[in-house]
């Protein structure tokens, strides 16, 4: 699947309909609204475009979309003009489409922005704890102690409804 | 790898993608930007490939410049070059000429006359053998001339041995006889130089001394130096049963 070659539109088609879900959570756990969500699902895939990688698998490409999607998020969080969005902000957005949200994803959505990709990816991704660290490119060690952290949160704050296995 | 760890969270996760207008708006922005950067990287390829022929012919000439300088192709100078070993000069093309000379294309116009055998006694200068050219142009046998400055400590005197085309020479030895001791115009100290040039084959050889009478030396340096004057291979190669017919020269005049 080695590829390092401009790619074509179907091509860029099929890579963001394979990724597009998973990117797109990614970006929605730090940026917490849907229009900056889509604008750095956008600039995820065309740093993808721009910087033209060569991946060795699915999972690479993945990883490689996820990582990217997590430094996009971060850098625009950085900004000096922007504002931090609280959750129920979604809500109000009038040309976005109203994001059902319930109590987990609202509490998991809270968590401070460290936690939050490497939650995704062990919850609902299902990756290791040294996956995760691969992807993210952060040392196992940080990625277990952000795990246990955001855990110790999660339970506290929902209590029975979260199954923490 | 993919296991369910909590259907709560994956449930809510579950909730949030894009809706159809959003997916619509992203993958336009992205075809977009692809359909730009395959646009501006074929760009790039055009003109790199329209700066790929003068590049290759900027390289081919640098490395033609290059190899050029090392070989001196360009410059021809009158000075001679020492060498890199054992004092031995090169000429202005580099071709190394040894004592004696040896060399193969140096052979061809001077060798024969060259003395093979240089007497103890002379010790080549500083100057050493070296190849001028008389013509920077062209670097033909028939404009080159080789000098081989010796000194002599038991005579203090310096012999300058000279081959070149015997046009080189022109009129300095007009009407002189070859074979036959001829002398230079008194000096202020009252020593004069004293020559004897030998030709073959439009080749001629001057020999040279500063201050020396060659025909006053004693019988021992006398024979010393035309000793080193009959090591050419032209003189040896001339057995005495052929010098009448040939045309062997008269070296004591």
């Amino acid at each position: 699947m080695k590829r390092s070659l401009l790619r074509t539109d179907k091509e860029i088609t099929e890579l963001y309909a394979r990724h597009k879900g998973t990117v797109y959570r990614v970006c929605f756990a730090y940026l917490k609204n849907n229009a900056d969500t889509e604008d750095a699902v956008s600039e995820t895939f065309i740093r993808l475009i721009r910087s033209v990688p060569a991946f060795e698998s699915a999972e690479h490409e993945k990883a490689w979309l996820i990582r990217t999607a997590s430094n996009v998020c971060k850098n625009q969080l950085k900004h000096w003009w922007r504002k931090r969005e609280d959750i129920d902000r979604c809500y109000d957005l009038p040309d976005m489409a109203k994001v059902e949200t319930n109590e987990v994803l609202e509490t998991v959505l809270a968590l401070p922005d460290r936690y939050k990709a490497a939650v995704y990816l062990y919850y609902y991704e299902g990756y290791t704890g040294a996956e995760i660290a691969g992807i993210l490119k952060q040392p196992q060690s940080t990625v277990r102690n952000h795990l246990r952290e955001a855990r110790a949160i999660l339970k506290e704050r929902l209590g029975d409804v979260f199954d923490e296995e | 790898m993919f296991s369910m760890k909590n259907d709560l969270v994956i449930a809510a996760w579950n909730a949030i993608e894009p809706n159809d207008s959003q997916d619509a708006r992203i993958l336009s922005a992205i075809l977009s930007a692809n359909r730009s950067e395959r646009k501006r990287k074929e760009k790039t390829m055009l003109h790199t490939k329209k700066l790929l022929i003068p590049a290759v012919c900027l390289v081919l000439l640098a490395v033609v410049g290059i190899v050029g300088i090392r070989l001196n192709w360009f410059t021809a100078s009158r000075e001679p070059i020492e060498a890199e070993s054992e004092g031995a000069p090169v000429n202005d093309t580099e071709c190394k000429v040894p004592n004696p000379i040896l060399d193969e294309e140096l052979d061809a116009a001077f060798g024969y006359l060259f003395p093979t055998e240089i007497e103890e006694g002379f010790v080549l200068t500083e100057e050493g053998i070296g190849l001028y050219s008389d013509n920077a142009d062209a670097l033909h046998a028939e404009h080159r001339v080789l000098k081989a400055t010796y000194y002599n400590e038991e005579l203090d005197d310096t012999l300058l041995i000279q081959v070149a085309p015997s046009a080189y020479f022109g009129g300095y030895l007009k009407n002189m006889p070859y074979g036959v001791v001829q002398y230079g115009d008194p000096q202020t100290d009252g020593t004069r130089s004293s020559m004897i040039f030998f030709e073959n084959d439009g080749i001629t050889i001057l020999y040279q001394f500063g201050k020396t009478d060659i025909a006053a030396l004693d019988a021992e340096a006398a024979e010393r130096f035309y000793a080193m004057v009959h090591s050419a291979r032209y003189f040896y190669r001339i057995s005495p049963a052929e010098s009448e017919e040939n045309d062997e020269i008269d070296i004591d005049g």
